[in-house]
């Protein structure tokens, strides 16, 4: 009996595999730190001597960026007025708090990107959300490009193979830069960073990042109403039947890589409601879900099997909205699990595995809180702004873990959950809001102002964690404002004579029934209106030296529209591509970019090529707010707690800036300057009452 | 402890009867595949699944942060700590089903051991006795013998050793069965099985008395009385030899394998974390 009382640590197979994965982690963990430790010495001096080599001299050991997606000067100004937000009061007293200069157009994809490079679109290719294939005209990702062969190979039979991302951003990011320079950094969130680059850190991306579907987010609905199961924008409505207390369906996930059918890969999902009971159990993928109406579930990993040795894997979360007497169960789109990424979405692409493995499962997709959810009525404003917040405070955990973790260096993190929240509630701002008919006006009037101070919190617990010689810049890429009215700029193109359609064409979105013979030019985007150049487009017929002089008209044309309805002018200012722009990507963009008055804003149907409907409109949808107007009225934010002494900042600076912090030369190509930080005098005067004029970012 | 040897004993003859050939292998993978099952169950019943995964998850995090802070020493020593730590956390969530386990566990290895820690004698090979007397019995002033069954001869007379009050005696097969020997002593005797077969049984290499850890641990015959001047009657059994590829491995071992190896591939159809 020797062996058994030798032996009597083993006590079963559980216990067995706990106990061996535990010390093999231990000790791979000894055997890295050793390694770790026994190069860091050549590390440390290859460091010093890249450093050496690039003269890098008297620079920050850190730098701390938190982006507010979206965040107003005027309403921070109103709020620090009221006492309502110390600690961006406290950071304006301390250091910086002006407006800073967006983007031409104000989007998030093209400011952001113009942080990340310090160039403008014209040098990094994003326009905006949208652009468009020259071959087809039909809009697509600006962004990002997943490529496929096309083909069914074995491997691709197998599972094993699969599609390819290209990221359609141009430039480089200016962290790329400091990692030449041996600074590391830590990049959260940032829009247009999918798919991740490598650098020397870590990057998690964000909008434009798809879920699995490939999409920017597509949520299901399933309802046993099938009135109202009719297809909406950015979801899926499906009918479903209870029989015996019992429905019986599916969820449709990513597209069939495999080659086979079905196309899509689906995962049945049954669901068993008890009789006199609230609570329904909902089996998917080998798990079983509790759900009692009003509550998301936490984050449900599914499994799709694809192919014979491939599974591909994602994340979502279930939210009962009704049992009685309609049965309504809402499903998010379907991330990508960062622990198991079907797509890269973190470089090195085990950071998502860390942060995952850390924090437990988080949203992945670009554009996380499921506003098109909201817009359709698939959820509740109650229900989106849980989602948005529980998204945000998953972000806010990634990003503390990596502001400890990062000590010297360069840590970024972009919260857009303030974004969302202000187009979704603006309507509240306005009492004669159109999208407020038929709605609740009172239950949420002060969600804006409530999300404001939740941002104060973040910073005051941000500015806690960092030391007086690093750097807080707190900033938004843009202001916000009311969106009432909208605008259908291919109608007016139409009307006008640019835009053509055949004789007895069905028309609709996606340009379909246009005469691309005889259009010389349509509109797409928020923003962009596009010449349909001969030299460019594949049907293109406006030859390339009338180009110029065709801009000219249709931008001065475009100056004098009138919103009869209203009495007034929906447009501030169109402004020429070719003297806004500068760089070798400046063909790629649009040709005019309308600048609309506040109030006004390029139409859902423009924004996908939509050719028929009224010119102009109300506004009644959830999305009630936006920011796609004349970039001089929606100016962004810019604190920090180190007194810079420039008067008008622009968000293109601030690269350029961040390069100069840390000591390292600013790439001749980059089009933003430095801003120069200088000491804070005594009183510092900040006029609440009229507004700064901020800069539009123009290259010459 | 009689009735839980008692239980034991009759479940563990109950699983192996069928596999009493020659080989002894296919009475290992049957026992490690039920084990594996019934304590992967356990494992699931009694271990909290979430709290292991996301403590796993920690764990496995902490580790990647060795890699992805590398360039920072003072952050890869710290996550070094805070490894360690998930470590012990990862741990504490195994202390309720060791719990409940430890004693099954015990009960079972002491079981499979009776089976598997040695081997029936082979006709013709030598074997040898040894008697433990009391301490206060005076083993040399004394007649004592050893009587043995059919099957069995005794070969030599009793060797005493005085210092360990002690007496062995060499005995061989000569017959399969079950056998035994009758030690004397004063008016004492203990019998003791010896088993001589080329088939896989169960043996029992001492009698004992009776004691909590001694009776726990050579379930398979019961106990000797206190009145008797015999502590132990023990009886030298070959160590069972199990072999893959010509390589000896011993029995905790392939049982240990097999029941990670069954394990692992239950734990995928039960759906149970480790």
């Amino acid at each position: 009996m020797t062996s058994v009382t030798s032996n009597l640590a083993y006590i079963g197979p559980g216990a067995g595999f706990t106990f061996l994965s535990s010390f093999l982690v231990l000790f791979a963990a000894i055997g890295l730190l050793f390694v770790s430790l026994a190069t860091w010495l050549i590390r440390f001096v290859t460091q010093w001597l890249r450093r050496s080599r690039s003269g890098l001299s008297g620079g920050v050991p850190c730098v701390v960026v938190v982006g507010l997606d979206g965040l107003d000067p005027q309403r921070l100004r109103r709020l620090i007025d009221d006492g309502r937000l110390p600690n961006f009061k406290a950071l304006q007293e301390e250091g910086t708090f002006s407006e800073l200069g967006t983007t031409l157009p104000p989007l998030s994809p093209v400011a952001w990107s113009s942080f990340t490079t310090g160039v403008n679109p014209g040098k990094h290719n994003i326009f905006d959300f949208l652009n468009r294939d020259l071959r087809s005209y039909l809009p697509e990702l600006s962004s990002a490009k997943v490529t496929s062969t096309g083909k069914v190979s074995l491997l691709s039979k197998l599972g094993l193979g699969g599609p390819g991302v290209r990221l359609l951003r141009k430039n480089q990011p200016f962290w790329r830069v400091l990692g030449q320079h041996g600074i590391f950094g830590t990049i959260l969130r940032v829009p247009i960073t999918f798919p991740p680059e490598k650098f020397f850190g870590l990057s998690l991306s964000a909008m434009c990042a798809p879920d699995l579907r490939g999409t920017q987010g597509t949520f299901t609905m399933y309802s046993s109403n099938e009135a109202d199961c009719v297809n909406s924008t950015g979801g899926t409505w499906v009918h479903v039947t209870e029989v015996n207390h019992r429905i019986e369906t599916h969820l449709v996930g990513p597209p069939n890589e495999s080659g086979r059918q079905p196309a899509e890969l689906t995962l049945p999902l049954v669901i068993q409601r008890r009789p006199n009971d609230e609570e329904v159990v909902a089996t998917i993928s080998g798990q079983t879900i509790r759900l009692r109406p009003g509550q998301y579930s936490e984050w449900v990993h599914l499994s799709f099997p694809c192919g014979w040795l491939k599974r591909v894997h994602g994340i979502c979360r279930f939210r009962l909205e009704s049992t009685a007497p309609t049965f309504r169960l809402y499903v998010t789109p379907i991330n990508i699990d960062p622990e198991r990424p079907a797509m890269p979405i973190s470089a090195p692409l085990y950071y998502s595995l860390y942060l995952g493995k850390l924090h437990a499962s988080f949203a992945t997709l670009g554009l996380a809180e499921d506003m098109w959810a909201l817009n359709s009525g698939a959820i509740d404003e109650e229900a989106f702004l849980e989602q948005a917040y529980g998204i945000h405070a998953e972000r806010e955990a990634m990003f503390f873990d990596a502001l400890k973790r990062t000590r010297r260096g360069l840590c970024v993190c972009v919260f857009d959950g303030s974004d969302r929240i202000q187009h979704m509630f603006y309507r509240h701002n306005r009492k004669d809001h159109p999208a407020n008919e038929g709605k609740d006006i009172v239950r949420h009037a002060h969600v804006i102002d409530e999300m404001y101070e939740r941002m104060d919190d973040l910073v005051g617990r941000v500015r806690k964690e960092v030391d007086d010689d690093t750097v807080l810049m707190v900033l938004s890429d843009h202001g916000f404002c009311d969106f009432s009215r909208a605008m259908n700029l291919n109608v007016w193109l139409r009307e006008h004579g640019y835009l053509v359609l055949e004789e007895a064409a069905a028309t609709g979105d996606y340009f379909s029934g246009v005469d691309w013979s005889r259009t010389r030019a349509y509109a797409l985007g928020l923003n962009g209106i596009y010449l349909n150049r001969a030299d460019r487009e594949s049907r293109g017929c406006v030859p390339a030296d009338q180009a110029a002089d065709l801009r000219a008209e249709i931008a001065a044309a475009l100056r004098l529209v009138t919103d009869e309805e209203k009495q007034c002018r929906p447009i501030r200012e169109v402004y020429d591509s070719r003297q806004v722009y500068s760089g070798a990507y400046v063909d790629n963009g649009p040709d005019l970019v309308v600048g609309f008055e506040k109030g006004y804003r390029a139409s859902w149907e423009t924004a996908v090529g939509g050719t028929d409907g009224p010119l102009f409109y109300d506004n009644t949808r959830y999305w009630s707010g936006d920011h796609c107007v004349d970039p001089q009225l929606v100016p962004g934010v810019f604190f920090s707690n180190h007194h810079f002494i420039d008067e008008h900042p622009r968000i293109i600076d601030l690269a350029p800036t961040i390069l100069n912090l840390f000591g390292v030369p600013v790439p001749p190509y980059m089009d933003g300057k430095p801003l120069t930080r200088g000491r804070k005098t005594p009183a510092p005067v900040v006029d609440t009452a009229e507004p700064q004029a901020a800069s539009v970012e123009v290259t010459a | 402890m009689t009735y839980v040897n008692s239980t034991a004993n009759a479940l563990g003859d109950f699983l192996m009867s069928p596999f009493r050939g020659a080989n002894p292998w296919p009475g290992m993978l049957a026992i490690s595949f039920v084990t594996a099952i019934v304590f992967v169950w356990v494992f699931k019943v009694f271990s909290n699944q979430r709290g292991l995964k996301r403590k796993k998850g920690r764990m496995m995090a902490r580790a990647l942060e060795l890699l992805l802070f590398r360039h920072d020493m003072v952050v890869s020593l710290t996550a070094f700590g805070r490894l360690a730590a998930a470590n012990f956390s990862y741990f504490g969530e195994l202390l309720k089903p060791i719990a409940v386990s430890l004693i099954p566990a015990l009960l079972l290895l002491i079981q499979i051991a009776c089976w598997y820690e040695y081997r029936p004698f082979a006709i013709g090979e030598p074997i040898l006795v040894q008697v433990d007397f009391s301490d206060d019995f005076p083993m040399m002033s004394r007649e004592i013998e050893c009587v043995s069954s059919e099957g069995l001869e005794t070969e030599t007379d009793s060797l005493r050793i005085p210092s360990l009050n002690q007496a062995n005696w060499r005995l061989r097969a000569r017959a399969a069965g079950f056998g035994w020997v009758d030690v004397k002593a004063d008016d004492a005797s203990v019998r003791k099985e010896i088993v001589v077969d080329d088939r896989l049984l169960k043996v029992s290499d001492r009698r004992v008395q009776s004691g909590f850890w001694d009776t726990l641990f050579h379930p398979v015959e019961s106990p000797i009385e206190q009145a008797v001047p015999i502590k132990q009657v023990r009886v030298y059994y070959p160590h069972r030899q199990l072999f893959v590829a010509g390589i000896e491995v011993h029995w905790v071992i392939a049982f240990l394998v097999l029941t990670m190896v069954f394990g692992l591939l239950i734990g995928r159809l039960f759906k149970v974390s480790f």
